[in-house]
């Protein structure tokens, strides 16, 4: 924890004092809660359950903070539990339900396992809007495993270096790459589509004057 | 001509990185000389180029405004109902280690008949040469044989038997 720039955090926590720790908790929340939610929401894919993965995770933090011994950093350690509660919680609605289930609305959802979208283009005139846009990517990650899924989202998403997504997932950085070229072979192709079309939606607007 | 000071692997490695941003001036124009010669590594970088653009257009979600409140609610209820729990959990072993400790003290006294005090053989009152002889019977086979009155244990032993 040497060099851990939450160190006076989760010392003034540690104090015990319960109006302290409260204090504590919010000062970590504040500063964690939007890259920490977000990362929820890439691997789960679905708003609520992002939601409950943070609340979930925060109140782990509190419950586990006085156990929290290790050498890594308490970023690495919250970002451990949000992506650990964020798999459990995905995995237990696909194992609760057999039907695409409709949960937020804002994105698809896999709960099958199939595919919500189809990533080919349908109608190349058609321009697409950003909300699409993040559908279609978030279904390309939906695709991946819930190993490489984390790797993604913390590599491209939350721009961690190869080091910090080892301490996060508990793994060496050679697991890391392997993992990561996985991904790779993976998402080309569906991202490929994203971007053909986006492109290609494009056009007409800058040609003909749009829509 | 590719930059036979570099090889792929090393360009692979930078691209997949951060695309080879990092790099010193001089590293990054071998980088570039390199890839505009390497069909493989141009298909890295291209690629990697796209994932990076792909992924930094991809909008960042935050948290919604209420979740603090919400898990501020959360850590209190737990607070306030595990707290019942927690001394359960030291409670709990500790009432099992009493009533399995009672349990065999009350096996053990039982055994050891506890509601009859223990007496040596010198101990026992005896007021005939009948008690005496009864007495010596008791305690031939067992030294420890307890009972106040000779005469009670031995109607006792005769009704029972040996125990």
């Amino acid at each position: 924890m040497k060099g851990d720039p939450d160190l006076a955090v989760v010392r003034e926590f540690l104090t015990g004092d319960p109006e302290r720790k409260r204090d504590a908790i919010g000062k970590l929340y504040e500063k964690y809660q939007d890259r920490a939610f977000n990362t929820a929401y890439r691997i789960t894919g679905d708003f609520n359950l992002a939601k409950d993965v943070i609340q979930d995770s925060f109140v782990a933090v509190w419950e586990k903070l006085p156990g929290f011994r290790t050498r890594s950093k308490f970023s690495s350690w919250l970002y451990r539990i949000v992506v650990n509660y964020s798999i459990e919680r995905r995995r237990r609605v696909l194992r609760n339900s057999r039907h695409a289930l409709e949960m937020s609305g804002d994105v698809a959802v896999l709960p099958d396992g199939s595919e919500p979208v189809d990533l080919r283009v349908d109608a190349p005139d058609r321009r697409l809007s950003n909300r699409e846009f993040e559908r279609k990517v978030q279904a390309a990650i939906d695709k991946l495993s819930p190993r490489l899924r984390p790797v993604v989202v913390l590599r491209y998403i939350e721009d961690r270096s190869y080091k910090e997504i080892g301490e996060i997932l508990r793994c060496s950085i050679g697991t890391v790459k392997s993992r990561l070229n996985r991904a790779h072979a993976a998402l080309e192709p569906l991202l490929h589509g994203v971007v053909r079309e986006e492109r290609e939606s494009a056009f007409p607007r800058m040609g003909g004057g749009g829509e | 001509m590719s930059n036979v000071n570099i090889g792929c692997d090393w360009v692979r490695e930078q691209l997949e990185d951060d695309l080879g941003r990092s790099l010193a001036v001089e590293a990054a124009r071998d980088l570039d000389e390199h890839v505009a010669h390497c069909e493989a590594c141009r298909r890295v970088r291209a690629r990697q180029e796209m994932f990076a653009r792909v992924f930094h257009e991809l909008p960042r979600v935050s948290a919604p405004p209420d979740l603090l409140v919400q898990i501020e609610a959360e850590i209190e209820r737990r607070a306030s109902t595990p707290r019942r729990f927690r001394v359960l959990r030291f409670a709990a072993p500790i009432a099992a280690t009493a009533i399995a400790a009672t349990f065999l003290a009350i096996f053990v006294l039982h055994r050891a008949r506890p509601d009859h005090v223990v007496l040596l053989r010198e101990d026992v009152v005896c007021t005939s040469f009948a008690d005496y002889e009864l007495r010596d019977r008791l305690y031939k086979d067992n030294p420890f044989f307890s009972d106040t009155d000779p005469a009670d244990a031995y109607y006792r032993i005769l009704k029972e038997g040996w125990k």
